[in-house]
Protein backbone atom coordinates (compact mmCIF):
# COMPACT_ATOMS: atom_id res chain seq x y z
CA UNK A 1 0.00 0.00 0.00
CA UNK A 2 2.95 2.71 0.83
CA UNK A 3 4.69 1.29 -2.25
CA UNK A 4 1.58 2.10 -3.77
CA UNK A 5 1.23 5.93 -2.43
CA UNK A 6 4.63 6.67 -3.40
CA UNK A 7 4.38 5.35 -6.79
CA UNK A 8 0.91 7.79 -6.99
CA UNK A 9 3.32 10.63 -5.78
CA UNK A 10 6.31 9.65 -8.34
CA UNK A 11 3.70 9.80 -10.93
CA UNK A 12 1.64 13.04 -9.63
CA UNK A 13 5.18 15.26 -9.77
CA UNK A 14 6.58 14.07 -12.92
CA UNK A 15 2.40 15.14 -13.94
CA UNK A 16 2.99 18.70 -12.15
CA UNK A 17 6.63 18.99 -14.02
CA UNK A 18 6.41 17.65 -17.67
CA UNK A 19 2.41 17.32 -18.62
CA UNK A 20 2.90 13.54 -19.16
CA UNK A 21 -0.62 12.94 -19.75
CA UNK A 22 -0.40 15.07 -23.00
CA UNK A 23 2.40 13.20 -23.85
CA UNK A 24 0.04 9.71 -23.38
CA UNK A 25 -3.09 11.09 -24.67
CA UNK A 26 -0.94 11.98 -28.17
CA UNK A 27 0.52 8.40 -28.13
CA UNK A 28 -3.12 6.79 -27.90
CA UNK A 29 -4.65 9.31 -30.25
CA UNK A 30 -1.44 8.63 -32.88
CA UNK A 31 -2.98 6.32 -35.25
CA UNK A 32 -1.02 4.02 -38.07
CA UNK A 33 -2.79 2.58 -41.01
CA UNK A 34 -3.32 -1.23 -41.62
CA UNK A 35 -3.00 -2.65 -45.24
CA UNK A 36 -0.91 -5.19 -46.93
CA UNK A 37 1.95 -2.97 -47.14
CA UNK A 38 1.95 -2.20 -43.35
CA UNK A 39 5.11 -4.58 -42.52
CA UNK A 40 7.63 -2.23 -43.70
CA UNK A 41 6.60 0.44 -41.29
CA UNK A 42 8.36 -1.77 -38.92
CA UNK A 43 11.60 -1.57 -40.70
CA UNK A 44 12.28 1.78 -39.27
CA UNK A 45 11.41 0.43 -35.67
CA UNK A 46 13.99 -2.69 -36.70
CA UNK A 47 16.87 0.10 -37.99
CA UNK A 48 16.19 2.13 -34.33
CA UNK A 49 16.61 -0.68 -32.30
CA UNK A 50 19.82 -2.05 -33.95
CA UNK A 51 21.24 1.14 -33.80
CA UNK A 52 20.45 1.41 -29.91
CA UNK A 53 22.21 -2.02 -29.83
CA UNK A 54 25.08 -0.90 -31.86
CA UNK A 55 25.96 2.03 -29.40
CA UNK A 56 25.98 -0.36 -26.53
CA UNK A 57 27.74 -2.81 -28.08
CA UNK A 58 30.09 -0.07 -29.46
CA UNK A 59 30.91 1.38 -25.69
CA UNK A 60 32.08 -1.18 -24.07
CA UNK A 61 34.46 -2.21 -27.06
CA UNK A 62 36.05 1.17 -26.74
CA UNK A 63 36.94 -0.13 -23.23
CA UNK A 64 39.36 -2.07 -24.85
CA UNK A 65 40.08 -0.91 -28.10
CA UNK A 66 43.19 1.13 -28.92
CA UNK A 67 43.30 2.90 -31.55
CA UNK A 68 47.17 3.28 -32.97
CA UNK A 69 48.43 0.77 -35.61
CA UNK A 70 50.77 -0.92 -32.93
CA UNK A 71 47.92 -1.60 -30.85
CA UNK A 72 44.33 -1.47 -32.71
CA UNK A 73 45.16 -5.37 -33.66
CA UNK A 74 46.61 -6.38 -30.77
CA UNK A 75 43.54 -4.87 -28.87
CA UNK A 76 41.06 -6.66 -31.03
CA UNK A 77 42.58 -9.75 -30.51
CA UNK A 78 42.81 -9.33 -26.67
CA UNK A 79 39.32 -8.72 -26.87
CA UNK A 80 38.34 -11.59 -28.82
CA UNK A 81 40.90 -13.96 -26.48
CA UNK A 82 41.47 -12.66 -23.20
CA UNK A 83 38.15 -10.40 -22.14
CA UNK A 84 35.33 -12.31 -20.77
CA UNK A 85 32.49 -12.66 -23.58
CA UNK A 86 34.46 -9.85 -25.24
CA UNK A 87 34.11 -12.32 -28.44
CA UNK A 88 30.56 -12.02 -27.91
CA UNK A 89 30.21 -8.06 -27.62
CA UNK A 90 32.17 -7.76 -30.81
CA UNK A 91 30.10 -10.56 -32.73
CA UNK A 92 27.18 -9.17 -31.60
CA UNK A 93 28.25 -5.37 -32.93
CA UNK A 94 29.95 -6.99 -36.46
CA UNK A 95 26.20 -8.57 -37.04
CA UNK A 96 23.93 -6.40 -35.62
CA UNK A 97 25.65 -3.55 -38.25
CA UNK A 98 25.09 -5.61 -41.12
CA UNK A 99 21.34 -6.59 -40.62
CA UNK A 100 21.03 -2.56 -39.67
CA UNK A 101 22.40 -1.64 -42.95
CA UNK A 102 20.46 -4.36 -44.54
CA UNK A 103 17.19 -3.30 -42.94
CA UNK A 104 17.69 0.12 -43.35
CA UNK A 105 18.35 -0.64 -47.14
CA UNK A 106 15.00 -2.68 -47.16
CA UNK A 107 13.52 0.65 -45.65
CA UNK A 108 14.81 2.83 -47.97
CA UNK A 109 13.94 0.67 -50.91
CA UNK A 110 10.31 0.08 -49.39
CA UNK A 111 10.08 4.20 -48.93
CA UNK A 112 11.59 4.67 -52.59
CA UNK A 113 8.54 2.09 -54.64
CA UNK A 114 5.99 3.08 -52.39
CA UNK A 115 6.82 7.14 -53.48
CA UNK A 116 6.60 7.42 -49.19
CA UNK A 117 9.13 10.46 -49.96
CA UNK A 118 5.54 12.65 -51.60
CA UNK A 119 4.74 15.61 -50.33
CA UNK A 120 4.31 16.92 -47.34
CA UNK A 121 7.31 14.39 -46.50
CA UNK A 122 10.52 15.57 -48.42
CA UNK A 123 12.23 16.80 -45.38
CA UNK A 124 11.91 13.30 -43.85
CA UNK A 125 12.87 11.43 -47.09
CA UNK A 126 16.30 14.32 -47.00
CA UNK A 127 16.79 13.30 -43.28
CA UNK A 128 16.43 9.39 -44.52
CA UNK A 129 19.15 10.30 -47.16
CA UNK A 130 21.55 11.66 -44.54
CA UNK A 131 20.86 8.94 -42.32
CA UNK A 132 21.63 6.15 -45.19
CA UNK A 133 24.98 7.56 -46.20
CA UNK A 134 26.17 8.19 -42.57
CA UNK A 135 25.36 4.36 -41.91
CA UNK A 136 27.05 3.25 -44.56
CA UNK A 137 29.86 5.20 -44.04
CA UNK A 138 29.80 4.17 -40.31
CA UNK A 139 29.69 0.37 -42.04
CA UNK A 140 32.52 1.40 -44.16
CA UNK A 141 35.22 3.43 -41.18
CA UNK A 142 34.71 0.21 -38.92
CA UNK A 143 35.55 -1.94 -41.50
CA UNK A 144 39.33 -0.55 -41.20
CA UNK A 145 39.71 -0.56 -37.19
CA UNK A 146 40.72 -4.48 -36.80
CA UNK A 147 43.86 -3.54 -38.76
CA UNK A 148 44.24 -6.67 -40.49
CA UNK A 149 45.03 -7.15 -43.81
CA UNK A 150 41.85 -7.89 -45.29
CA UNK A 151 40.38 -4.05 -43.85
CA UNK A 152 43.77 -2.51 -44.72
CA UNK A 153 43.84 -3.92 -48.87
CA UNK A 154 39.64 -2.68 -48.70
CA UNK A 155 40.01 0.47 -47.44
CA UNK A 156 43.28 1.37 -49.38
CA UNK A 157 41.22 0.30 -52.64
CA UNK A 158 37.92 2.02 -50.71
CA UNK A 159 39.76 5.21 -50.23
CA UNK A 160 41.83 5.09 -54.05
CA UNK A 161 38.31 5.87 -55.97
CA UNK A 162 37.42 8.92 -55.50
CA UNK A 163 41.13 10.30 -56.93
CA UNK A 164 39.42 9.47 -60.38
CA UNK A 165 36.65 12.64 -59.31
CA UNK A 166 37.89 15.60 -61.53
CA UNK A 167 39.28 18.41 -59.60
CA UNK A 168 38.38 16.98 -55.80
CA UNK A 169 39.55 13.75 -56.61
CA UNK A 170 43.12 14.20 -55.42
CA UNK A 171 42.35 16.12 -52.25
CA UNK A 172 39.41 13.27 -51.68
CA UNK A 173 41.72 10.68 -50.93
CA UNK A 174 44.47 13.08 -48.95
CA UNK A 175 41.83 13.68 -47.09
CA UNK A 176 40.06 10.67 -46.27
CA UNK A 177 43.55 8.42 -46.12
CA UNK A 178 45.26 11.78 -43.80
CA UNK A 179 47.92 11.38 -46.68
CA UNK A 180 49.06 9.80 -49.56
CA UNK A 181 48.76 6.45 -48.39
CA UNK A 182 47.16 4.12 -45.69
CA UNK A 183 48.62 4.79 -42.38
CA UNK A 184 48.48 5.22 -38.73
CA UNK A 185 46.95 8.45 -39.73
CA UNK A 186 44.19 7.10 -42.00
CA UNK A 187 43.54 5.04 -38.92
CA UNK A 188 42.87 7.70 -36.38
CA UNK A 189 40.49 9.59 -39.06
CA UNK A 190 38.62 6.54 -39.50
CA UNK A 191 38.35 6.04 -35.64
CA UNK A 192 37.36 9.46 -35.11
CA UNK A 193 34.73 9.36 -37.85
CA UNK A 194 33.52 6.30 -36.34
CA UNK A 195 32.93 7.51 -32.93
CA UNK A 196 33.28 10.96 -33.02
CA UNK A 197 31.75 12.43 -35.84
CA UNK A 198 29.24 10.47 -37.41
CA UNK A 199 27.46 8.97 -34.02
CA UNK A 200 26.40 12.38 -33.41
CA UNK A 201 25.52 13.15 -37.19
CA UNK A 202 23.05 10.16 -37.05
CA UNK A 203 21.60 11.06 -33.64
CA UNK A 204 20.36 14.55 -34.62
CA UNK A 205 19.82 13.73 -37.60
CA UNK A 206 17.56 10.73 -36.66
CA UNK A 207 15.60 12.70 -33.50
CA UNK A 208 14.42 15.17 -36.86
CA UNK A 209 14.00 12.23 -38.50
CA UNK A 210 11.88 10.74 -36.18
CA UNK A 211 9.69 13.83 -34.89
CA UNK A 212 9.03 14.46 -38.69
CA UNK A 213 7.07 10.70 -38.67
CA UNK A 214 5.49 11.89 -35.20
CA UNK A 215 4.41 14.73 -36.55
CA UNK A 216 3.37 13.50 -40.25
CA UNK A 217 2.36 10.37 -39.48
CA UNK A 218 3.01 7.72 -41.66
CA UNK A 219 2.40 7.78 -45.66
CA UNK A 220 -0.17 5.69 -46.80
CA UNK A 221 0.82 4.00 -50.75
CA UNK A 222 -0.92 5.53 -53.57
CA UNK A 223 -2.35 1.96 -54.53
CA UNK A 224 -4.16 1.92 -51.26
CA UNK A 225 -5.39 5.14 -51.26
CA UNK A 226 -6.86 4.89 -54.80
CA UNK A 227 -8.52 1.37 -53.93
CA UNK A 228 -9.65 2.73 -50.55
CA UNK A 229 -11.38 6.05 -52.81
CA UNK A 230 -12.30 3.14 -55.61
CA UNK A 231 -14.06 1.26 -53.02
CA UNK A 232 -15.25 4.05 -50.79
CA UNK A 233 -14.33 2.88 -47.81
CA UNK A 234 -11.91 4.04 -45.40
CA UNK A 235 -8.60 3.04 -44.69
CA UNK A 236 -8.39 1.41 -40.97
CA UNK A 237 -6.13 2.19 -38.70
CA UNK A 238 -4.65 0.56 -35.18
CA UNK A 239 -3.51 2.93 -32.16
CA UNK A 240 0.63 3.62 -32.56
CA UNK A 241 0.24 2.74 -28.26
CA UNK A 242 -0.18 -0.06 -27.06
CA UNK A 243 -0.60 -2.13 -30.71
CA UNK A 244 1.99 -1.06 -32.56
CA UNK A 245 4.08 -0.66 -29.74
CA UNK A 246 3.72 -3.86 -29.06
CA UNK A 247 3.88 -5.40 -32.12
CA UNK A 248 7.33 -3.22 -32.48
CA UNK A 249 8.80 -4.76 -29.25
CA UNK A 250 8.30 -8.09 -30.67
CA UNK A 251 10.15 -7.79 -33.94
CA UNK A 252 13.32 -6.52 -31.50
CA UNK A 253 12.88 -9.00 -29.50
CA UNK A 254 12.90 -11.64 -32.79
CA UNK A 255 15.70 -9.98 -34.25
CA UNK A 256 17.67 -9.33 -31.08
CA UNK A 257 17.63 -13.29 -30.59
CA UNK A 258 18.92 -13.85 -34.33
CA UNK A 259 21.63 -11.52 -33.84
CA UNK A 260 22.44 -13.12 -30.42
CA UNK A 261 22.52 -16.44 -32.72
CA UNK A 262 24.35 -15.09 -35.61
CA UNK A 263 27.20 -13.64 -32.95
CA UNK A 264 27.42 -17.45 -31.19
CA UNK A 265 27.13 -19.55 -34.51
CA UNK A 266 29.59 -17.25 -36.55
CA UNK A 267 31.64 -15.11 -34.32
CA UNK A 268 33.81 -12.33 -36.09
CA UNK A 269 37.00 -12.99 -36.84
CA UNK A 270 40.03 -11.42 -37.51
CA UNK A 271 43.33 -12.04 -39.95
CA UNK A 272 46.63 -11.41 -39.50
CA UNK A 273 47.85 -7.93 -38.29
CA UNK A 274 48.17 -5.52 -41.55
CA UNK A 275 51.26 -5.06 -43.10
CA UNK A 276 51.69 -2.48 -45.80
CA UNK A 277 54.50 -3.76 -47.45
CA UNK A 278 52.81 -7.49 -48.28
CA UNK A 279 50.97 -8.14 -51.54
CA UNK A 280 46.90 -7.78 -51.24
CA UNK A 281 45.54 -11.43 -49.65
CA UNK A 282 43.80 -13.04 -53.20
CA UNK A 283 39.80 -12.14 -53.03
CA UNK A 284 39.94 -9.40 -51.13
CA UNK A 285 36.76 -7.10 -51.51
CA UNK A 286 34.60 -4.07 -49.78
CA UNK A 287 31.62 -4.92 -47.19
CA UNK A 288 28.37 -6.98 -49.03
CA UNK A 289 27.02 -2.93 -48.84
CA UNK A 290 29.49 -1.58 -51.34
CA UNK A 291 29.45 -4.75 -53.98
CA UNK A 292 27.13 -3.13 -56.07
CA UNK A 293 29.49 -0.36 -56.72
CA UNK A 294 32.56 -2.41 -56.54
CA UNK A 295 30.64 -4.92 -59.15
CA UNK A 296 29.76 -1.86 -61.33
CA UNK A 297 33.38 -0.50 -61.24
CA UNK A 298 34.70 -3.90 -62.13
CA UNK A 299 32.18 -4.28 -65.17
CA UNK A 300 32.61 -1.07 -66.87
CA UNK A 301 35.26 -1.17 -70.02
CA UNK A 302 38.51 0.69 -69.25
CA UNK A 303 37.54 3.89 -71.38
CA UNK A 304 34.80 5.04 -72.66
CA UNK A 305 34.68 8.17 -75.40
CA UNK A 306 37.81 10.33 -73.89
CA UNK A 307 37.14 9.19 -69.89
CA UNK A 308 38.96 6.16 -68.21
CA UNK A 309 35.95 3.88 -67.47
CA UNK A 310 36.75 4.48 -63.43
CA UNK A 311 36.31 8.02 -63.48
CA UNK A 312 32.89 7.44 -65.77
CA UNK A 313 32.04 4.71 -63.52
CA UNK A 314 32.88 7.07 -60.00
CA UNK A 315 31.35 10.52 -61.79
CA UNK A 316 28.12 7.80 -62.69
CA UNK A 317 27.12 6.86 -58.99
CA UNK A 318 28.26 10.05 -57.58
CA UNK A 319 25.74 11.80 -59.37
CA UNK A 320 23.26 8.91 -59.23
CA UNK A 321 23.10 9.65 -55.28
CA UNK A 322 23.28 13.31 -55.49
CA UNK A 323 19.73 13.02 -57.71
CA UNK A 324 18.65 10.60 -54.98
CA UNK A 325 18.03 13.81 -52.91
CA UNK A 326 15.94 15.85 -55.48
CA UNK A 327 13.71 12.88 -55.86
CA UNK A 328 10.66 13.97 -54.17
CA UNK A 329 10.71 17.68 -55.96
CA UNK A 330 10.80 16.24 -59.00
CA UNK A 331 8.07 13.53 -58.93
CA UNK A 332 5.78 15.65 -58.73
CA UNK A 333 2.78 13.71 -60.70
CA UNK A 334 2.56 11.27 -57.12
CA UNK A 335 2.47 14.47 -55.23
CA UNK A 336 -0.61 15.35 -56.73
CA UNK A 337 -1.36 11.35 -56.12
CA UNK A 338 -1.38 10.44 -59.75
CA UNK A 339 0.79 7.56 -61.35
CA UNK A 340 4.44 8.46 -62.54
CA UNK A 341 5.35 5.23 -64.19
CA UNK A 342 9.34 6.69 -64.73
CA UNK A 343 9.50 6.91 -60.82
CA UNK A 344 8.00 3.18 -60.26
CA UNK A 345 10.68 2.13 -62.97
CA UNK A 346 13.42 3.80 -61.49
CA UNK A 347 12.15 2.33 -58.05
CA UNK A 348 11.89 -1.17 -59.44
CA UNK A 349 15.37 -1.29 -61.68
CA UNK A 350 17.56 0.58 -58.82
CA UNK A 351 16.49 -2.10 -56.39
CA UNK A 352 17.30 -4.69 -58.96
CA UNK A 353 20.14 -3.72 -59.98
CA UNK A 354 21.28 -3.00 -56.59
CA UNK A 355 20.11 -6.72 -55.54
CA UNK A 356 21.72 -8.63 -58.88
CA UNK A 357 25.14 -6.50 -58.62
CA UNK A 358 25.57 -7.82 -55.05
CA UNK A 359 24.91 -11.49 -55.83
CA UNK A 360 27.22 -11.20 -58.67
CA UNK A 361 29.87 -9.28 -56.44
CA UNK A 362 29.97 -11.99 -53.57
CA UNK A 363 30.16 -14.99 -55.38
CA UNK A 364 32.75 -13.71 -58.70
CA UNK B 1 4.13 27.39 -18.74
CA UNK B 2 3.61 25.32 -21.56
CA UNK B 3 5.65 22.38 -22.56
CA UNK B 4 7.53 23.77 -25.61
CA UNK B 5 8.87 26.52 -22.51
CA UNK B 6 9.55 24.10 -20.58
CA UNK B 7 11.41 22.60 -23.36
CA UNK B 8 13.33 25.22 -24.48
CA UNK B 9 14.48 26.33 -20.75
CA UNK B 10 15.98 22.91 -20.65
CA UNK B 11 17.54 23.06 -24.17
CA UNK B 12 19.19 26.27 -23.15
CA UNK B 13 20.13 24.92 -19.26
CA UNK B 14 22.02 21.92 -21.15
CA UNK B 15 23.77 24.74 -23.54
CA UNK B 16 25.25 27.02 -20.79
CA UNK B 17 26.09 23.90 -18.71
CA UNK B 18 28.27 21.90 -22.09
CA UNK B 19 28.93 24.96 -24.43
CA UNK B 20 32.19 26.26 -21.47
CA UNK B 21 33.60 22.81 -21.76
CA UNK B 22 33.05 21.84 -25.68
CA UNK B 23 34.45 25.65 -26.13
CA UNK B 24 37.14 24.38 -23.47
CA UNK B 25 38.16 21.10 -24.86
CA UNK B 26 38.27 21.94 -28.68
CA UNK B 27 40.30 25.54 -27.73
CA UNK B 28 43.21 23.24 -26.02
CA UNK B 29 42.65 20.86 -28.80
CA UNK B 30 43.26 23.43 -31.92
CA UNK B 31 45.87 25.31 -29.93
CA UNK B 32 48.01 22.37 -28.51
CA UNK B 33 48.78 24.61 -25.45
CA UNK B 34 49.79 22.33 -22.66
CA UNK B 35 50.18 25.13 -19.95
CA UNK B 36 48.03 28.22 -19.33
CA UNK B 37 48.36 32.28 -18.41
CA UNK B 38 50.81 31.56 -15.19
CA UNK B 39 50.98 27.72 -14.51
CA UNK B 40 53.82 26.79 -13.61
CA UNK B 41 55.41 24.60 -15.86
CA UNK B 42 54.77 21.16 -16.09
CA UNK B 43 58.44 19.61 -14.97
CA UNK B 44 59.34 16.21 -16.50
CA UNK B 45 61.12 13.34 -14.38
CA UNK B 46 62.83 10.90 -15.78
CA UNK B 47 62.15 7.46 -14.58
CA UNK B 48 64.08 3.96 -15.36
CA UNK B 49 61.76 1.22 -15.92
CA UNK B 50 63.44 -1.62 -14.71
CA UNK B 51 62.12 -5.34 -16.44
CA UNK B 52 62.97 -8.61 -16.37
CA UNK B 53 64.08 -10.34 -19.18
CA UNK B 54 61.41 -11.56 -20.89
CA UNK B 55 58.78 -10.01 -18.98
CA UNK B 56 57.70 -7.48 -22.24
CA UNK B 57 57.29 -9.81 -24.03
CA UNK B 58 54.90 -11.78 -21.77
CA UNK B 59 52.91 -8.46 -21.51
CA UNK B 60 52.73 -8.18 -25.12
CA UNK B 61 49.70 -9.72 -26.60
CA UNK B 62 50.36 -11.79 -29.28
CA UNK B 63 48.09 -12.43 -32.58
CA UNK B 64 47.95 -16.12 -32.78
CA UNK B 65 45.32 -17.42 -35.22
CA UNK B 66 44.82 -21.00 -33.09
CA UNK B 67 43.91 -18.71 -30.17
CA UNK B 68 41.68 -16.75 -32.48
CA UNK B 69 40.33 -19.98 -33.85
CA UNK B 70 39.79 -21.17 -30.36
CA UNK B 71 37.52 -18.15 -29.23
CA UNK B 72 35.67 -18.46 -32.15
CA UNK B 73 34.40 -22.06 -31.79
CA UNK B 74 31.13 -23.15 -31.15
CA UNK B 75 31.04 -25.01 -27.52
CA UNK B 76 28.87 -27.39 -25.95
CA UNK B 77 28.20 -24.53 -23.06
CA UNK B 78 27.60 -21.76 -25.82
CA UNK B 79 25.05 -23.83 -27.72
CA UNK B 80 23.45 -23.85 -23.99
CA UNK B 81 23.73 -20.72 -23.34
CA UNK B 82 22.20 -19.52 -26.30
CA UNK B 83 19.24 -21.95 -26.02
CA UNK B 84 18.41 -20.79 -22.48
CA UNK B 85 18.43 -17.06 -24.10
CA UNK B 86 15.78 -18.40 -26.78
CA UNK B 87 13.48 -19.65 -24.20
CA UNK B 88 13.87 -16.37 -21.87
CA UNK B 89 12.92 -14.32 -25.63
CA UNK B 90 10.58 -17.10 -26.77
CA UNK B 91 8.87 -16.75 -23.53
CA UNK B 92 8.76 -13.15 -23.64
CA UNK B 93 7.36 -13.03 -27.00
CA UNK B 94 4.36 -15.15 -26.13
CA UNK B 95 3.61 -13.19 -23.27
CA UNK B 96 3.57 -9.62 -25.24
CA UNK B 97 1.20 -11.76 -27.55
CA UNK B 98 -0.83 -12.52 -25.08
CA UNK B 99 -1.12 -9.08 -24.17
CA UNK B 100 -1.38 -8.07 -27.92
CA UNK B 101 -4.70 -10.67 -28.41
CA UNK B 102 -6.30 -8.98 -25.56
CA UNK B 103 -5.68 -5.57 -27.31
CA UNK B 104 -6.81 -6.63 -30.35
CA UNK B 105 -10.23 -7.73 -28.55
CA UNK B 106 -10.46 -4.46 -27.12
CA UNK B 107 -9.81 -2.82 -30.63
CA UNK B 108 -12.69 -4.74 -32.21
CA UNK B 109 -15.33 -4.26 -29.46
CA UNK B 110 -14.59 -0.49 -30.22
CA UNK B 111 -12.55 0.37 -26.75
CA UNK B 112 -10.30 2.14 -29.89
CA UNK B 113 -10.70 4.19 -32.36
CA UNK B 114 -9.80 2.62 -35.89
CA UNK B 115 -10.07 5.75 -37.76
CA UNK B 116 -7.09 7.46 -39.18
CA UNK B 117 -6.67 11.43 -37.82
CA UNK B 118 -5.26 12.01 -41.28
Amino acid sequence: MALNVDIKKFRMGLEERFDLGKWIEFSRKKMVPVHRFSVFYYTGGVVLFLLILQILTGFFLLFYYKAAPETAHDSIAYMMTEVPFGWLIRSIHHWSSNLMIFFLLVHFFSVLLLKAYRKPRELTWLTGIVLLFGSLTMGYSGYILPWDDRAFFAVKVGTQMPESLPLIGEQLKVFLRGGRFVTGATLNRFFALHVGLIPWLLAGTLGLHLLLVQIQGMSIPLSIEKEALRLNKKIKGEPFFPHYFLHDISFWLLLLGVVVSLAVLEPAGIGPMANPLEPAPPGVKPDWFFLSIYQTLKIIPSKILFFSGETFGIVCIFLFVVSLVFIPFIDRASSRREASLFFTLLGAVTTLYFILMTIIGYFT
Amino acid sequence: MSMLKKYLILCLLFLFTFSPISFHLSFSLFTFNPVFGNEKKVETIEVEIIKEKGEEEKSKIIYDPAKIEKARKITKARILGLLAFWSIVLILFILIQITLKHEKCLLEKGYYETDLNH
